[in-house]
């Protein structure tokens, strides 16, 4: 809390800490920032104006401590923060803001996907719903990741997406692109097990993930 | 709808059930009749040296290569087979698959993290889509089949295709135990009359009728069951690969149970060698 107060930010000037530090001095003497103010006033230490002033510094850097708190409980359950503690190595290769803005893309695509849901049957704001949804997924492909299971995940998505773009979406493909949306957002970092899982549930709503391959015999191949 | 006991699965069908969309619910309607769902170690093995290893080629061929441009001058360069060309149709259909998703993508991205060259997203998207599809091959198996049936032990520990530091790793390709004698020769001898029937009715099949792939099969059988009744004259996968490979086929009917359909899409080969043996073949 200490190393906080005395940060410095854009929000708190030198001034300030210095003088919120000579007030802290002072405040020693009292309890509460009033009482502390009570007690320079009755022993003589500062006149009413001075007291007026001060408390109204004091006021305005509780508050600036106040939001930098805020600020910092913030960070500590950001994803990138989760992230770092399942794999250091890795997340320090990516960058946070590659993070934050896939989080962001997925967020908002699931949106998509829930309101295509909630609204499924009018059809056409159903499928409206789901163009939205696969603009954002061939979004994240400009976007280089360094998880190649994630990269994986996001390649089976866009195929499973383009293979439906002019057919239109079954309920059970809309839940099964949710849960994978969702469970892309908690694993930008990304394991075999839960790759071979994104895999399956597409799969088994019904999305042909070979459909590149149309058309090729592999029989010259075996 | 009918229902059956069992079917077995050969390499071309599962190969195409997994990345052949035509095929996809076709098979899934045949397969829906069965109770169980058998194949073959060796189809693993033919998964392994065959497909795989092509798709392992390509993109390992697109992560060395900086350019896209490279990757079609490296399969241009290649030997000219039926091999080469399938590459590289390969390399087109991933190209066209792709480059009509990046025309549809907002590059309003690419401002904030660095233009991607369309080179660039090719080579990253389709490599992508070859691990998919190496993964999707290889864990199919074990995702449909039931009953893996090996009665030559051909290579028990069998694994997929490793990735090391971004380039896939094949190795190794054949059984470690087939070095000096693998139990093929002993599974010959015990089917040896089976063998015979195949042998001997795709002899009559007159020469002008005869593709490539069955003149070396009838050459592979003979020699293969010429060597039964000398203990001393050894057969492995590993010395003799071709002989082996060659009877891929013959090898995979004999293996099916007893009762259960072949479910191939090859009728040209599977027709005379099932109706030899007095087996079933569905195909699709």
């Amino acid at each position: 809390m200490r190393s906080v107060m005395y940060a410095k930010t854009s929000n708190v000037s030198e001034d300030n800490i210095v003088d919120f530090q000579a007030y802290v001095k002072r405040k020693r003497l009292g309890g509460s920032t009033g009482e502390g103010l009570k007690s320079l006033k009755e022993k003589g230490e500062a006149t009413g104006e001075e007291l007026f002033e001060l408390k109204q510094r004091v006021g305005s850097l509780e508050s600036t401590v106040k939001k930098i708190q805020e600020k910092v409980d913030e960070r500590k359950a950001s994803p990138e923060n989760i992230y770092r503690l399942i794999d250091d190595a890795a997340v320090g290769q990516q960058s946070d803001n590659t993070l934050l803005k896939a989080r962001e893309l997925l967020q908002i695509g699931l949106q998509h996907l829930e309101q295509a849901l909630h609204e499924f049957p009018d059809e056409i704001e159903r499928e409206a719903k789901l163009d939205l949804f696969f603009n954002n997924i061939r979004r994240l492909t400009l976007i280089p990741f360094k998880s190649r299971n994630f990269e994986d995940a996001i390649t089976a998505l866009l195929v499973a997406l383009q293979g439906t773009v002019t057919e239109g979406y079954s309920r059970e493909k809309i839940i099964a692109l949710r849960n994978v949306t969702k469970v892309l957002m908690d694993n930008i970092f990304m394991s075999e097990e839960v790759l071979d899982k994104c895999i399956d549930k597409l799969e088994e709503s019904g999305f042909d993930l070979s459909l590149p391959f149309k058309g090729i015999d592999f029989y010259d191949l075996l | 709808m009918t229902s059956y006991e069992r079917v077995f699965i050969e390499t071309s069908a599962l190969v195409d059930y997994t990345l052949k969309p035509e095929y996809r619910k076709k098979i899934d309607a045949i397969l829906d009749k069965y109770s169980t769902k058998t194949s073959s170690n060796y189809v693993r093995m033919e998964l392994k040296k065959g497909v795989i290893t092509y798709l392992v080629y390509l993109h390992n061929k697109i992560i060395n290569c900086g350019e896209w441009s490279e990757v079609q001058r490296a399969i241009s360069k290649l030997s000219s087979t039926p091999q080469k060309h399938r590459l590289g149709t390969i390399l087109e259909v991933l190209e066209n698959f792709f480059a009509e998703i990046e025309s549809a993508t907002l590059p309003d991205i690419a401002q904030e993290y660095g233009q991607i060259t369309h080179s660039e997203y090719l080579r990253r998207r389709s490599s992508s889509y070859l691990r998919l599809s190496i993964r999707r091959l290889w864990k199919q198996f074990e995702k449909i089949v039931d009953e893996d049936v090996n009665p030559m032990s051909c290579f028990i520990d069998i694994k997929p295709p490793v990735l090391v530091n971004g380039m896939f790793d094949n190795s190794p390709r054949t059984c470690d135990k087939s070095e000096f004698e693998c139990k093929i020769k002993n599974f010959f001898r015990e089917n040896s009359e089976s063998f015979d029937r195949i042998l001997d009715d795709l002899k009559k099949i007159s020469e002008a009728d005869r593709d490539v792939e069955t003149k070396h099969r009838i050459k592979s059988l003979k020699e293969i069951l010429r060597l039964l009744p000398y203990n001393n004259r050894k057969f492995s996968n590993r010395e003799n690969p071709q002989r082996c490979w060659n009877c891929s086929d013959a090898i995979l009917a004999v293996t099916s149970p007893e009762g259960a359909h072949i479910l191939h899409h090859n009728p040209q080969h599977y027709n005379s060698i099932c109706k030899s043996i007095n087996k079933t073949g569905v195909t699709y």
